[in-house]
């Protein structure tokens, strides 16, 4: 990118449906497992839908040695409780890494959801057993927070994750928290790369957690159309590009990125892995409840991130798509990459993991960002899960079907669009392991 | 400051006042404000001013739009068209204009809703008939829920109803979003990606946002009073202002950010030590609660010369609360020719000055 400094992906990390750290996430791509599945964190009994992609594990015990406050904040607020995780899981990486920057030179950028707080667990928790039917949310709230000190149990700011995270690491140059819904976890990425490329600070933690697998939640998220409801099996619920795909299926996941900038990596001989070269972020000034029908906002953002990097279209060898499964999006995605690229789209690899992994809405680019990685480290594009009958755009590019491909994978790119008609896309480029910077 | 960067438009919806000449005209008495009672015992009043936008009014969107609209979402969308028609900026440039944002909770206007959710949760007539209870909830959910709440609601309908199509992002970060919303502007000018951006905030006050905020405050032993409030920022560089002709309202010479880690768990001391080199005049946010704004006011007036908040006014203002003082500041600038801090703390010790100065 022309602006300042080179930006270095060091290190990165995800609690996923698909598997709590990249490992365990890549053998389930490996194994083309669906995370797709009856939802387990509350009955379903009654509903329409009853499948979600949940993160399985005992979450509590990568966090075991937490504060009590931590802990009992987390037990209600499962974004919380899958940063928490997530920052256990990288713990000693990261302190390794970032102990010797100075605070004022590392900042945190996360991508965060909206609090909707789990119904479901207060009222069995605290008015099961009451027989005074006038309870309601509010003062089951307030009950619960009183006399909890600075912190709430419920209904904490959304900028909580962020200052968990800046007080463990000492992350004091800022905190930010994004939230413009399915792209804030991208645009925290971008944000964090342009941070970096001033100079003013050396090393971003960005990333991002969120969850809406609680009843009120889901119910909302039902009643706007966009989840899938099928009778088939949860794991059958998401078919992103596909004649047949009927919405989304809901999930949940954090995950973080620690970005340096090329300074940095060289100061403190940070291993680089990946390069953000290329980034795009616009507006459909469309309406809030479908993207741009002509895709422009799409084209813009995924053409800037093209722009940015300097790169001919036709090098990008995978692109990730955003590829909800729902009706709207996932032909104005498709239809826009190929109008923007022509004829050089014909070779770009493209691919939804939504199928597999779900929807995990603020955290969904940083799911996706990290998933990309990952699968960049070992040349392989995974297939579209789910996809028999693809929906036609008007130039050939290589919709990846049936199998997951082996290919060399040196440049790819995430995108992610949201309601409200925002459309974030980056480009990555693969370094070597700890290899030298100079381009 | 790379470059110099201007203020040329402001727009602002607050309690009372509709426009930058009203900032002139306060009226303390036309404030109305719903109270609520927090507190196991109730005790503490929590007064919460609306804002008061007539379906007469100019730029007023579609009724289809307004349905999943919350208060401070209908005055940003309308700040939006109006600071662009007031800046004369023409709809071909608009596209290209990066629009950054502060926004606050997004609950209170579902409350009513959500009250009605958890109330079909709890029916004790279904006993243990957990299907019909999930059906009853289902059916208090309203269709719109999602749309209601959606965090980026403000920029969505901004960018629908002015155009702006840039760049862009919504910040959560309590009080500070704005600041950081306008310190993305100020790179994006630096770096000359664009001539023009606009910032704003969407401050929505109420019950959910005093359940959120109360165990941060310091509310003392004083009423607590919020305000709903949206408004925007244009600024521009100085070859725009020269290209456009435009009259600029004042000149942002700097902003600076405290770098101090911050803490869940203790309260960091206010001292705005960070920010050696201090102007004559400051105007300051306040805080969350009343024990916050005197803590501040006594500090700031320690520091600067003279010290003004709109807080005794309008009580906590969220994430405007940075706009307020720099509209404050633009408005004191028509009358004097000293440079003004803006400052700003919020619940985790972070702190901001952006310094404003007269046009010359």
């Amino acid at each position: 990118m022309q602006k300042g400094q080179r930006v270095f992906i060091v290190d990165y990390d995800s609690c996923s449906p698909l598997g709590i750290g990249n490992e365990n996430i890549m053998k389930s791509i490996h194994d083309n497992y669906s995370a797709g599945n009856t939802i387990t964190s509350f009955s379903t009994e009654g509903l329409g839908a009853t499948g979600a992609a949940e993160v399985r594990g005992d979450l509590a015990k990568i966090y075991a040695n937490e504060l009590p406050q931590i802990k009992k904040m987390a037990h209600y607020d499962k974004k919380l409780e899958l940063m928490v995780a997530n920052y256990h899981l990288m713990k000693t990486r990261l302190e390794k890494m970032l102990m010797p920057i100075p605070e004022e030179k590392k900042g945190v950028i996360l991508g965060l959801g909206l609090d909707v707080t789990p119904l479901e667990t207060i009222q069995a928790e605290f008015f099961a057993s009451s027989t005074n039917p006038a309870w309601n949310y509010i003062n089951a709230i307030e009950k619960l927070n009183y006399g909890q000190g600075r912190v709430n149990t419920l209904l904490n700011p959304l900028d909580i994750s962020a200052i968990y995270l800046a007080e463990k690491l000492g992350l004091a140059a800022f905190q930010k928290t994004i939230l413009t819904a399915c792209t804030a976890s991208t645009q925290a990425i971008i944000y964090a790369t342009r941070a970096l490329q001033t100079g003013e600070v050396e090393a971003v933690l960005a990333g991002g957690t969120d969850s809406i697998i609680n009843l009120m939640a889901y119910l909302a998220f039902g009643k706007l159309g966009v989840m899938s409801t099928s009778s088939e099996h949860p794991s059958k619920y998401c078919k992103p590009l596909d004649l047949a795909r009927r919405g989304t299926l809901i999930g949940e996941a954090a995950g973080l990125s620690l970005l340096a900038n090329e300074e940095a990596v060289s100061k403190y001989s940070l291993p680089t892995k990946f390069e953000i070269i290329g980034m795009g972020n616009t507006l459909d000034g469309y309406k809030i409840t479908a993207p741009d029908p002509k895709g422009l906002g799409m084209k813009a953002a995924i053409g800037n991130a093209v722009a940015s990097a300097q790169i001919s279209a036709e090098q990008i060898d995978y692109i990730n798509l955003h590829g909800t499964g729902t009706l709207s999006n996932d032909e104005i995605e498709l239809q826009s990459i190929v109008e923007l690229f022509e004829e050089k789209a014909a070779n770009i690899s493209v691919s939804s993991t939504k199928s597999r992994h779900g929807h995990a809405i603020a955290a969904a680019g940083i799911q996706e960002f990290n998933l990309l990685m990952s699968c960049m480290e070992e040349n392989i594009v995974p297939y579209n899960l789910n996809l028999e009958n693809p929906i036609s755009v008007t130039h050939p590019i290589d919709i990846v079907m049936h199998e997951n491909k082996k290919k060399n994978l040196n440049i790819g790119m995430t995108n992610n669009f949201a309601f409200g008609g925002v459309n974030s896309s980056i480009i990555i480029k693969k370094v070597s392991y700890g290899s030298s910077i100079t381009k | 400051m790379k470059k110099r960067l201007f203020i040329t438009a402001v727009s602002f919806r607050i309690p009372g006042v509709q426009s930058f000449d009203g900032l002139k005209y306060l009226n303390t008495h036309k404030l109305h404000s719903q109270p609520h009672f927090l507190g196991p015992d109730k005790s503490q009043k929590l007064s919460v001013h609306h804002l008061d936008i007539s379906e007469s009014a100019r730029y007023y969107p579609s009724l289809k739009d307004v349905k999943v609209m919350r208060e401070d979402v209908l005055a940003a969308a309308i700040c939006g068209q109006e600071i662009f028609e007031s800046a004369q900026i023409p709809a071909h440039l608009r596209a290209t204009i990066p629009l950054y944002m502060g926004n606050g909770v997004c609950l209170d206007q579902l409350l009513g809703s959500i009250n009605e959710i958890s109330s079909a949760y709890s029916s004790h007539d279904l006993g243990d008939d957990i299907a019909a209870r999930h059906r009853r909830v289902e059916k208090a959910t309203p269709a719109l829920f999602v749309l209601n709440v959606l965090t980026n609601a403000s920029q969505s309908f901004v960018s629908q109803y002015s155009g702006a199509k840039g760049d862009n992002t919504v910040y959560g970060n309590s009080s500070h979003s704005t600041v950081d919303a306008l310190e993305e502007a100020i790179y994006t000018l630096s770096q000359e990606e664009a001539e023009m951006a606009l910032v704003g905030a969407a401050n929505g006050a109420g019950l959910f946002f005093a359940l959120t905020f109360q165990n941060l405050a310091n509310l003392s032993s004083f009423d607590w009073r919020l305000s709903n409030a949206a408004g925007m920022l244009l600024i521009e560089t100085e070859e725009s202002v020269k290209k456009r002709q435009a009259t600029p309202i004042a000149e942002i010479l700097s902003l600076q950010k405290s770098t101090t880690r911050p803490s869940l768990f203790s309260k960091q001391e206010l001292i705005y030590n960070s920010f050696q080199e201090r102007s004559q005049l400051a105007y300051f946010s306040g805080g969350l609660g009343e024990g916050d704004y005197q803590l501040e006011k006594k500090v700031v007036e320690e520091k600067w010369k003279k010290a003004f908040s709109y807080y005794p006014i309008w009580g906590c203002m969220g994430v405007f609360a940075p706009l307020m003082n720099i509209y404050g500041a633009c408005f004191h600038l028509q009358s004097t020719s000293e440079n003004i801090d803006c400052l700003n703390n919020d619940p985790y010790g972070r702190s901001s000055l952006i310094r404003l100065g007269r046009v010359v």
